[in-house]
């Protein structure tokens, strides 16, 4: 039993985070499903007259997200911040956008939260009217208006490991070993390096491998000679059958992150193609009550703000839980037991 | 207990309770007098203050200052009570004073009858001393005076036998104390030798391996690990706790003696020492090296060490998790948010789960 | 409705639909706050109705739905704590802190909020306060779900010279529990960076538990700096003081050895009240830090000390206060407070330390001195006491049967 897999088990990542293939396919389904019927009854009751939109399939929603993350990677140019910033934000939203379902939220303005949020979580804070400005047409309200969704959405798992530090470490351990010329190192590690910042994003690798066997991963697809020697070291003292399960593993990883190797960011003729049908649909079927983020926020701060209204307003008390009804129930209760 | 001060217990039966604040002989108090201390003589149980005490049996024997008691009293048998209730006081007096008269144990009689019927008798008479009336007590105190005199031989080896029964007790008590300590220690030295057996493993494979010893290094790693495993191996079965695991546990004393007897663990049995690394003094990495020696990061403490532990934790924490097969117990054929829900609660770590506790991360 | 103490109050969880935008349609068509939601037909049938929640709300009403808010334990300026009940189970007890809203602070959720979350999702530990869970509620307020601590914090009894009284082996245990929760930290990455008696509460079992994660971060990485401006003063290290914005978890250990400090005195060792007199303060009762003895001290952004120069205090000057902690004790205790954070002890070290193996032995953690009074919590920690499996007592099953937790009534 090795204390570093018993601690890792103890992450958020890995106990909310980490799911088999199976598991998270029917995650994806249900999203969908859920929010296709939510989406029907809300526009029906608006017009009733009108025949239902084509809803995306789970899918074409996964391309869609794929699509935004892409989208987003070049913007780290448009941040004063080092290289080493932008990491973990982006990294930050790779879960959500992978899990959740974005009928209900304009994907973009999400990404602008989700980086906010990201410099917020991991400590450097930016003015939000500074961070707005770095964007065009974006006010400070706009990325605001997400927050809540977002950190909801990630069930308030703020830590996100990524596999950067792991790969400075296996690194530094190949180097020390000394079996390597330091420029076959220098040339993996780079090579590595490019490959985390891509093809973990866009695939599915977060949800069913850990850190460091992305990490191997990466390392593996850059030179599989160096993963040999790291796994030798490492499990030496666990036996092979331990060190065939994690190389076994690796690989694995590996198939998935060659899908989607960092060549393809720049191919986006390709993926333009496929998405612009599926925005199109997306437009139709957009969750009517949340087109306007920001009207919404507003209103459920203002309605939080009226401590015991006297006549029931109506509102949407549908994302955070408790509607008017309970306070009125409480209210009565209690009177009663006071007599 | 002096027999003399006993041997006429004829009192009437108090059921007066220790003053606490004024003397019912002077009349002082307390409150003026912070050290005022309450005095009983066994003869009658009259509380009165020392310092009545002193003026009054000081120069000899006198009567007690209580107007409706005639005992004469002794400086000598003065003595702080027990009890607050005195009536409890004098009782406990009499039980102990018939206890020391009547102190055959079962092996002195042929059956468990007779020693049944002895110690009946012997609560009578105890009954007879503490609540008879006046003529029940002097009955009683006469049998017990007879039987004393009648007796005395056996009463003495009694009370021998019993000093000796005590001390055969006690010694049997203090030898087991120090076997469980000696197992203490014994315990202790073999973890520490575990410990430091597995710490210079590593070391050595790296020395062979330094020496270029015949064969590739995979084989020297094995060579030596073959031999070391099997050593830590004995040593880990019997004392070496598992990480994340507590103590094995075992029979014999008491959880509560056991858990006093335990020595400190200051790190509270939690193993956080890597198994697939070591953090090494120094590794080459020239983007750390301005960290190592600019001014800004050296002097406030800045530690380049405890980036390293992380970075060489993150490479290898995980890399034995099987997501697919550890998860699949717990998700599978998940169809609702419900189920699902559940099954992540039953992922939750298990200090979280053995206290029962509804947990959502 | 926010702090209502029935919020949660029904007790069939499943009488109560997840409320959804069509539940109140039917009474109310005039939508007069400028709400977005639009005109809803009142057709909409009860299975549309539980689906009007995305699957993150849903997993979020779970979660919430798992709890029963009780009565109000406490007020800050930052959070209301609320004491809860497990609903499947409600002897098991929870304190939820609702996070409020602040208006002035115009940047979204709370910075001290989210590093709370994000630390204490993490951290399983004895020593280290357990988050169950947290949820939003409907106003928009986040609740962390944590473990219920009913008997008060360290600095309590610090403080109540005349009704609690402890010796060395009492300190002693408390110092290995507020150690190992350090050392835990620091071997997960993360400075607590607010480390202080009353930051450290105790439970019903008697153990001491680190809380307030909120000024909590990960180890930096190299070249990004960090805010000198944390801990409490009176706990502050000198690096922090002179401006520091690349250290390490050093400036805890500091923090741990005036815990220490106190512990034994029973009043602040440096009480401050200004950071220039903290600073100076230090000089007085360590030594001033100079090139000497931390070498390059002086070039530290804040560096200010006053002309007199008092040497590093020797072993004498410590065994006059501390000498009842005994010679290792006050080593150890010397060791956390040196000056020049680089060789100042580690938590790891200082858990190795001879000082936990010498007499007298550590109190064990049911047989600590508590706090005095304080009725209604001491029967609250009976009835917690049952939850790791102590033995039922009888007179603890009285004291619960006649809690009044203020939840369904």
């Amino acid at each position: 039993m090795a204390t570093e897999d018993a601690r890792y088990r103890q992450s958020s990542q890995y106990r909310l985070w980490s799911f088999t293939t199976g598991h998270l396919a029917s995650l994806r389904n249900e999203c969908n499903s859920l929010a296709q019927k939510a989406i029907s009854a809300r526009l029906q009751s608006a017009s009733p007259n009108d025949a239902l939109p084509e809803f995306l399939t789970p899918a074409e929603e996964l391309s869609l997200v794929t699509h935004y993350t892409v989208e987003l990677l070049p913007r780290r140019c448009l941040h004063r911040a080092t290289d080493r910033d932008t990491r973990h934000r982006r990294h930050l939203l790779a879960p959500l956008l992978r899990h959740q379902q974005h009928y209900d939220l304009p994907p973009t303005e999400l990404l602008k939260t989700c980086l906010f949020f990201g410099c917020k979580a991991e400590g450097h804070y930016m003015r939000l009217s500074k961070f707005a400005d770095k964007f065009p047409n974006t006010t400070g309200e706009e990325v605001l208006a997400a927050e809540y969704v977002l950190s909801q959405g990630i069930r308030f798992a703020f830590d996100v490991r990524h596999p950067f530090r792991a790969l400075e470490g296996a690194i530094m351990e190949l180097r020390r070993l000394g079996d390597f010329e330091n420029k076959r190192i220098d040339r993996a590690h780079g090579k590595a390096r490019e490959i985390l910042k891509f093809s973990p994003l866009v695939t599915d690798a977060y949800f069913h491998y850990t850190p460091s066997q992305i990490m191997l991963a990466a390392l593996a697809m850059a030179d599989e000679g160096l993963v040999e020697r790291m796994l030798r070291e490492a499990f030496a003292a666990q036996g092979d059958a331990a060190k065939e399960k994690c190389g076994d593993l690796v690989q694995a990883c590996r198939a998935m992150l060659e899908k989607e190797p960092p060549e393809k960011m720049n191919d986006n003729e390709e993926r333009k193609s496929i998405i612009k049908p599926l925005n199109r649909k997306l437009k139709k079927c957009r969750d009517p009550d949340r087109v306007d983020l920001v009207a919404l926020q507003k209103a459920r701060r203002e309605q939080a703000m009226v401590k015991k209204p006297k006549v029931p307003v109506k509102e949407d008390g549908a994302v955070f839980g408790g509607s008017i009804a309970d306070g009125r129930e409480s209210k009565r209760r209690k009177t009663e037991t006071e007599e | 207990m002096s027999r003399k001060a006993v041997t006429s217990t004829v009192t009437q039966p108090s059921n007066a309770i220790l003053p606490s604040d004024i003397c019912p002989v002077c009349k002082r108090v307390r409150y003026l007098n912070t050290d005022m201390r309450f005095l009983i003589n066994p003869e009658c149980y009259h509380a009165m203050c020392s310092q009545c005490v002193d003026n009054i049996f000081k120069s000899g024997p006198a009567q007690c200052p209580y107007v409706s008691c005639s005992k004469t009293l002794r400086l000598r048998g003065f003595r702080e009570a027990w009890f607050g209730d005195l009536s409890v006081e004098r009782e406990v007096d009499i039980r102990k004073r018939v206890a020391a008269v009547f102190n055959n144990t079962q092996d002195d009689f042929e059956t468990l009858r007779d020693f049944n019927n002895y110690l009946q008798d012997v609560e009578d008479l105890t009954f007879a001393l503490v609540s008879g009336t006046d003529e029940e007590r002097r009955k009683a105190e006469a049998q017990l005076v007879a039987y004393e005199e009648k007796n005395k031989a056996d009463i003495d080896r009694n009370r021998k036998k019993g000093r000796e029964v005590e001390a055969a007790r006690k010694k049997r008590e203090a030898e087991a104390e120090a076997a469980s300590k000696a197992r203490r220690l014994e315990e202790q030295r073999e973890e520490e030798e575990a410990r430091k057996e597995e710490a210079t493993l590593n070391r050595e494979v790296m020395e062979a391996l330094a020496r270029g010893e015949a064969g590739t290094a995979a084989q020297i790693q094995e060579r030596i690990l073959a031999h070391k495993r099997q050593r830590i191996a004995q040593l880990n079965g019997k004392h070496f706790p598992l990480p994340w695991t507590a103590a094995p546990k075992r029979t014999g004393p008491t959880e509560d003696e056991e858990d006093r007897n335990k020595p400190y663990d200051p790190f509270g049995a939690t193993d956080l020492d890597p198994t697939r690394y070591q953090i090494r003094d120094t590794y080459e990495n020239s983007w750390l090296d301005p960290a190592r020696t600019r001014d800004d990061h050296r002097v406030p403490g800045y530690s380049v060490q405890e980036y390293v532990a992380r970075a060489m934790f993150e490479a290898f924490a995980g890399l034995g998790v099987d997501i697919d097969e550890e998860k699949a117990g717990a998700q599978r054929a998940v169809g609702t948010v419900g189920a699902k829900h559940a099954a992540q609660a039953n992922t939750t770590s298990g200090a979280l789960r053995k206290a029962g506790d509804d947990v959502f991360g | 409705m926010a702090v209502s103490p029935l919020v949660d109050g029904l007790p069939n969880p499943a009488a109560r639909a997840v409320s959804s935008p069509l539940k109140n349609a039917a009474p109310a068509q005039a939508s007069s706050n400028g709400t977005p939601v639009p005109a809803v037909a009142p057709n909409a049938t009860a299975a549309v109705q539980s689906a009007a929640l995305d699957l993150s709300e849903q997993m979020n009403e779970d979660e919430k739905r798992k709890y029963i808010k009780g009565k109000k334990l406490g007020e800050g300026t930052y959070a209301n704590v609320y004491l809860g009940q497990v609903r499947n189970d409600p002897s098991q007890l929870v304190a939820i802190k609702k996070i409020k809203i602040n208006k002035e602070y115009t940047e979204g959720m709370s910075p001290d909020a989210v590093r709370e979350i994000k630390h204490l999702q993490e951290l399983d530990h004895p020593n280290i306060i357990k988050l169950h869970t947290v949820f939003s509620s409907k106003d928009q307020n986040l609740n962390l779900v944590l473990e219920f601590l009913p008997l008060g914090d360290l600095e309590i009894l610090i403080k109540d010279t005349a009704n609690v009284h402890y010796g060395v082996a009492d300190t002693k245990a408390w110092m290995g529990m507020l150690t190992r929760a350090v050392w835990f930290c620091h071997e997960n990455f993360v400075l607590h960076r607010d480390i202080k008696p009353n930051n450290l509460l105790i439970a019903a079992d008697g153990e001491v538990k680190l809380a307030d994660f909120g000024l909590a971060r990960s180890f930096s990485d190299p070249y990004r700096p960090m805010t000198s401006n944390v801990i409490t003063r009176w706990y502050r290290p000198p690096e922090l003081l002179f401006g520091a914005r690349h250290y390490s978890a050093a400036v805890d250990v500091w923090s741990v050895g005036l815990v220490f400090a106190e512990l034994v005195m029973r009043a602040p060792y440096l009480a401050g009240n200004t950071e220039l007199e903290q600073i100076e303060l230090i000089c007085k009762g360590v030594g001033t830090p100079t090139e000497e003895n931390w070498p390059g001290v002086t070039k530290l952004p804040e560096y200010t000390i006053s002309n007199q120069i008092t040497p590093v205090l020797g072993k004498d000057h410590y065994n006059a206060l501390f000498g009842t902690v005994g010679n290792e004790g006050v080593d150890l205790l010397m060791k956390t407070l040196i000056l020049d954070p680089r060789k100042r002890i580690t938590a790891r070290d200082m858990l190795k330390h001879p000082w936990w193996h010498k007499d007298p032995k550590p109190t064990r953690k049911k047989e600590l001195p508590r706090k005095s009074g304080g009725e209604g919590e001491e029967k609250v920690g009976a009835d917690l006491k049952r939850r790791p499996g102590v033995v039922d007592e009888d007179k603890t099953n009285k004291v619960a049967r006649k809690l009044d937790f203020g939840g369904p009534l």
